[in-house]
């Protein structure tokens, strides 16, 4: 089993802590990870976005191109990403309606919630959904790689 | 028999190539005597230039790297920071240190890297034949700027010195004369001064010398050692561009 | 114990590991956290960082520290490394050991700055001026990223040939779990040439490049190239994988050789008998690997065909195919698998 994801959203919303943490996760229950940031010119206040493979087999390639799953933290990174996702869209409620297939697509209520702490809501979403990751390890990895807030993080997944 | 002029031990008895009444003899003696001096030849590396002075390996008794075109002060930066305790110089001349060296030349000098440097202008490109270097004087005649230096077309010399000075890394900056035994002695001065100034407080530091090159200016030695004070000197006038330690010459 | 880890940053703490003393570097995308990681991490270690004003200044830099008998570093992604390269013949003239790190970006020109593997040639066949040759390793894993430049070090200090490091954008990105505990032996050599003051020294050491007389050049050369050929009978290095039967072998290095293998695998699972060579050092190149009775060769690069020719020189008569991806384009796995299967019917008509 190899499960690919690509987390997308703008800089400064936590797009490559959401994806460390998921990664962190997957080394805590034994499996293989690997954690792919983009590093193009645009991640410097524009959109951003890190791959993660996690499989219980050796994994080929860190970069893809067709995902299993999408988590898009804003409507450019839908409309940018979400062709490229085959079973799964985790979005909120603007990023959905950008998505041309409704079934795939799993909306997040983020209203009111602080904007710092969306990766985590969207992140615990995603776990919930498909369970690729354990809710202990993911706590234990935000623990592992937060520098400060820890408990904030780890409340806004709701998992 | 009392001896009262002989080689420094610094300077090997390899035969030099230079020109007669090249610059290059005399600076190399200074900097060999300032070693002996200082009794620092077992502590020293010095860095050695493309130009003229590319086999100065052969006349240095001290350890010696030869560096790429104008890189002598990145390769003196490597070897001072793994070796802080010893001395390390480089030996530079126009174009090396003022046109194909420039950067590190000022970056060296902007990190006040513990080396002294000594800058040898005698207005040309020696090695190759006579080109026109960075130092050249407006008007003058070389292989690449054969009607004369045209400053509107060819750019204005560079002054070393001058514009280092304006930098807040350097410790000392000096630019003397090879052309008279009283600028001689005061090169002398000056050399020694830049190397105390590495060894006791690890300061950077930069000696300019003013050095004839008869082959490449057509000239004799007598006629080049005149231009060096009938026209160098004017342009590039002598003395000390900064000096922030106030420390005495030698000990 | 495995942690994950970013290619870069397990690349430069396991050079601290090996004790380099000095790193000079220069900002470029994608191999700055090298960088980064060097100043955060080397001064604790008793080591220098240093920014240099240039990347020429840097290897210059490194030429120093290295001639001076110290372990000593340079990372860049390829425009750097053009830029690096007239220190590099120097060092290289020399006989001066050291690590240098290209991040392959996609080239010419400033190109673009994913990953590319179009810089084999400027590795491996040179690159600067002058007869010389570089040990080039090609990482295919963040592990890998540590290990080899452990082993670079080990090699260059032991054979005084400067080392690169071969490594591409998304190696040098990528976190993937890595075990630091569990590197390759530090080993050391006396370096009694180094200019490092005489000390007690009789005779002055020399750091030289320069040779006027064309006779003691050419005997300097080829007291180098006597050096190159045993490097090459000892040193080939590389990872075979589903060999044994294979009639088709696919063959790629660093990124582009994980990817090939998960092709190797696709067309196994549909009966194929495909396998795949991975060299680990592109200089010496593994010749020997490509001594065999197969159907034919399909070299994957992320170039328009560099490390090609070395396997069409390596593999005799035998065919070899090529397929590649440029610009930054990564290979892909189903195009790869699709070339291996077109070679294998084509053999069966």
């Amino acid at each position: 089993m190899e499960y690919r994801v690509i987390i997308s959203g703008f800089g400064g919303q936590g797009v490559l802590f959401a994806g460390k943490v998921l990664a962190q996760a997957a080394v805590y229950d034994g499996v293989n990870v690997s954690w792919l940031p983009s590093y193009d010119p645009e991640m410097r206040g524009g959109t951003c976005n890190c791959r993660i493979v996690v499989s219980d087999k050796e994994i080929s390639s860190p970069a893809f191109s067709e995902a299993d799953a999408l988590i898009a933290m804003n409507v450019p990174s839908a409309e940018r990403f979400s062709p490229d996702a085959a079973s799964l869209i985790v979005t909120d409620a603007a990023g959905g309606e950008v998505c041309k297939d409704g079934a795939k697509v799993q909306v997040v209520d983020v209203v009111g919630c602080d904007t710092a702490l969306i990766n985590m809501a969207m992140l615990g979403a995603f776990i919930a959904k498909t369970g690729i990751v354990s809710r202990d390890s993911v706590h234990a990895a935000i623990r592992s790689v937060a520098k400060t807030g820890a408990q904030e993080d780890i409340d806004a997944l709701g998992i | 028999m009392k001896v009262i002029y002989e080689k420094p031990k610094s300077i090997s008895d390899k035969t030099f190539h230079y020109c007669p009444g090249c610059g290059h003899g005399i600076a190399h003696r200074l900097v060999g005597e300032v070693m002996d001096e200082l009794g620092i030849e077992d502590k020293t590396v010095a860095v050695v230039p493309v130009g003229c002075a590319v086999m100065a390996y052969d006349y240095f008794e001290c350890d010696v790297m030869e560096a790429a075109h104008g890189r002598a002060p990145a390769v003196a930066t490597g070897v001072k920071r793994c070796l802080p305790d010893k001395v390390v110089f480089s030996y530079q001349g126009d174009g090396d240190l003022a046109a194909i060296g420039t950067a590190e030349t000022i970056h060296a000098a902007a990190r006040g890297e513990g080396i002294t440097v000594i800058f040898i202008n005698n207005t040309i490109y020696g090695m190759t034949g006579g080109q026109m270097a960075p130092t050249t004087l407006p008007g003058q005649v070389t292989q690449t700027s054969p009607f004369g230096r045209d400053p509107y077309t060819q750019g204005w010399p560079l002054k070393m010195c001058e514009m280092l000075s304006t930098m807040t890394g350097p410790a000392y900056i000096e630019r003397c004369a090879t052309d008279t035994p009283a600028h001689i002695r005061a090169a002398k001065k000056a050399v020694k001064k830049a190397f105390t100034y590495q060894i006791e407080r690890g300061a950077y530091s930069f000696v300019e010398l003013l050095c004839a090159c008869p082959t490449n200016w057509g000239m004799t030695p007598g006629e080049a050692r005149d231009r060096v004070g009938s026209e160098m000197i004017p342009y590039y006038p002598l003395g000390i561009f900064r000096d922030i330690c106030d420390i005495k010459e030698g000990k | 114990m495995k942690k994950l880890m970013k290619g870069n940053e397990a690349l430069a703490a396991a050079a601290i590991y090996s004790g380099v003393k000095c790193f000079f570097g220069y900002p470029i995308t994608p191999q700055t956290e090298i960088a980064a990681y060097m100043a955060k991490h080397l001064p604790k270690a008793g080591g220098v960082f240093l920014q240099a004003e240039s990347e020429i200044s840097a290897i210059n830099m490194v030429y120093g520290a290295a001639g001076a008998g110290f372990r000593a570093m340079t990372s860049s992604s390829s425009p750097g490394i053009s830029l690096k390269q007239e220190g590099i013949s120097y060092i290289a003239g020399a006989d001066l050991p050291c690590v240098i790190v290209n991040v392959m970006r996609a080239g010419p020109g400033l190109g673009g700055i994913q990953a590319s593997q179009s810089d084999y040639f400027q590795a491996v066949k040179g690159g600067g001026h002058g007869d010389y040759r570089l040990l080039v390793f090609a990482p295919a894993s963040v592990q890998e990223m540590a290990d080899m430049t452990v082993t670079a070090f080990n090699l260059s200090d032991k054979w005084r040939i400067p080392a690169m490091i071969l490594s591409d954008g998304v190696t040098g990105q990528m976190m993937e779990l890595v075990d630091m505990d569990d590197l390759p032996e530090i080993c050391r050599y006396d370096k009694p040439w180094a200019a490092n003051g005489k000390g007690g020294r009789k005779k002055h050491n020399i750091i030289n490049t320069l040779y006027l007389e064309p006779e003691e050049l050419e005997a300097v050369d080829m007291e180098r190239e006597k050096k190159y050929e045993r490097a090459k009978a000892e040193l080939q290095d590389w990872e075979e994988y589903m060999t044994d039967d294979a009639e088709i072998i696919v063959t790629a290095y660093g990124i582009s050789a994980r990817i090939a293998r998960a092709a190797v695998n696709a067309a196994r699972s549909e009966g194929i008998r495909a396998g795949l060579i991975r060299p680990k050092m592109l200089w010496p190149f593994p010749e020997d690997a490509y001594k065999r009775d197969v159907k034919a060769y399909l070299c994957v690069e992320m170039s328009r065909g560099q490390m090609v020719e070395d396997v069409r020189l390596a593999a005799g008569g035998a065919r070899v195919e090529f397929y590649g991806r440029c610009g930054g384009m990564l290979v892909d796995e189903t195009e790869i698998l699709n070339r291996i299967k077109e070679i294998h019917d084509e053999g069966n008509i």
